[in-house]
């Protein structure tokens, strides 16, 4: 195009919200919630030998308003629950939710009373990750998926609370 | 424990507690005494203090709900079980209390070990059974608005329904944002996107 042809192969032009979500699928936060052992294949896809640091998702708070990907990974009991959707509430939009193995997606084999049958009932879920535990390559799978879902964002489809458009 | 050591134990409980002994068994090398809960607790003060004993260590305090139990050692429904190890002579030794169903009441431990306090409010917890003189008897597992006690028999492993009782959170996040994630996977990679 035309800035290109001008400026040579420095330059490249794009639109702004290609580059927002480019910029913003590839330094995604997450927030981990790991309330089992599904908790432990998630810091093995965090540490040196799966290195989910490859595709920019090294920096896990333990702050929700860090971040913008909840990750729950293990079965949530109904008296979980509750804190669970605090730090849900507590994130900034836009976010993003994985449900990571058998018991944050559905239960699991806990069928029992004090267990959440699949944390989407109660909280928005993006992509669910099936496996008990799911391996680490699953988990960095579904953190694909999510990319997948962040170049889908419009822009327009956020509005400003007095209704204004940020583009 | 061999069997003459267990039977010294029973026959040094029983002349000092003649009533209260219900009964006492040897399985596998582990003795169990059967107390009436009224006199428990003298019965565990004594087996903690006696020079020859010295129970000091309760490793554990549980309950068993004994309903449709097809081997009943004894009527009542229930029975609070302390588990106790002797740090003098590394012997352990178990003491059942039985507790009937129409009042579920048992004395409290506290007083003899502080390490009772979290174990009674989880058998309260689990099974409904109150003890008396416990400092701070509430749940300790389930949540406070929670009605029932799960361990007991007769209540469904899969509750009735409080699990699914918990409030939706309301999904205020823009419709058509929700709407373009909730499309079926896009997998060519001229639909993927940036990435
Ligand atoms: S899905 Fe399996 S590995 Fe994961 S929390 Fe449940 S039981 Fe543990």
């Amino acid at each position: 195009m035309g800035l290109e042809s001008r400026g040579g192969p420095a330059w490249l032009t794009t639109r702004a919200e290609t580059f927002v979500n480019w910029a913003r699928g590839n330094s995604l936060w997450p927030m981990a919630f790991g309330t089992a052992c599904c908790a432990i294949e998630l810091m093995a896809a965090m540490v040196a030998r799966y290195d989910l640091a490859r595709f920019g998702s090294e920096v896990v708070r333990f702050s929700p308003r860090q971040s913008d990907l909840l990750i729950v990974a293990g079965r949530i009991s109904a008296k979980m629950m509750p804190v669970l959707e605090t730090i849900y509430r507590q994130m900034p939009e836009p976010k993003w939710v994985i449900a990571m193995g058998a018991c944050a997606s559905t239960g699991g084999e806990f069928d029992t009373y004090a267990v959440i049958q699949g944390v989407d009932q109660f909280i928005p879920v993006d992509v669910y990750v099936p496996g008990c535990p799911p391996r680490p390559e699953a988990l960095i799978e579904a953190v694909m998926r999510v990319k997948e879902l962040i170049g889908r964002e419009r822009l327009s489809d956020y509005r400003a609370p007095d209704g204004a458009s940020p583009v | 424990m061999n069997q003459p050591r267990a039977d010294s134990i029973v026959q040094h409980v029983r002349t000092k507690f003649a009533g209260a002994l219900r009964g006492a068994t040897v399985h596998r090398g582990e003795l169990t005494l059967v107390v009436a809960r009224e006199r428990v607790l003298d019965v565990l003060a004594f087996l903690r203090d006696d020079e020859s004993l010295r129970f000091d260590f309760p490793i554990d305090l549980a309950a068993v709900d004994y309903r449709d139990h097809p081997r009943r050692e004894f009527p009542e429904r229930f029975a609070v079980i302390y588990h106790l190890l002797s740090t003098a002579t590394e012997e352990r030794l178990r003491v059942k209390a039985p507790v009937p169903e129409d009042d579920p009441v048992c004395p409290s431990a506290v007083g003899l070990w502080s390490l009772a306090n979290w174990t009674e409010r989880e058998v309260f917890d689990m099974f409904g059974i109150r003890f008396d003189g416990h400092p701070d008897l509430r749940r300790i597992l389930m949540w406070e608005e929670f009605e029932h006690h799960p361990l007991r028999k007769d209540y469904p492993l899969r509750g009735l329904g409080e699990r699914d009782r918990y409030t939706v959170v309301r999904d205020d996040f823009p419709q058509a944002a929700r709407s373009r994630r909730q499309e079926p996977a896009a997998r060519s990679s001229a639909e993927r996107g940036p990435g």
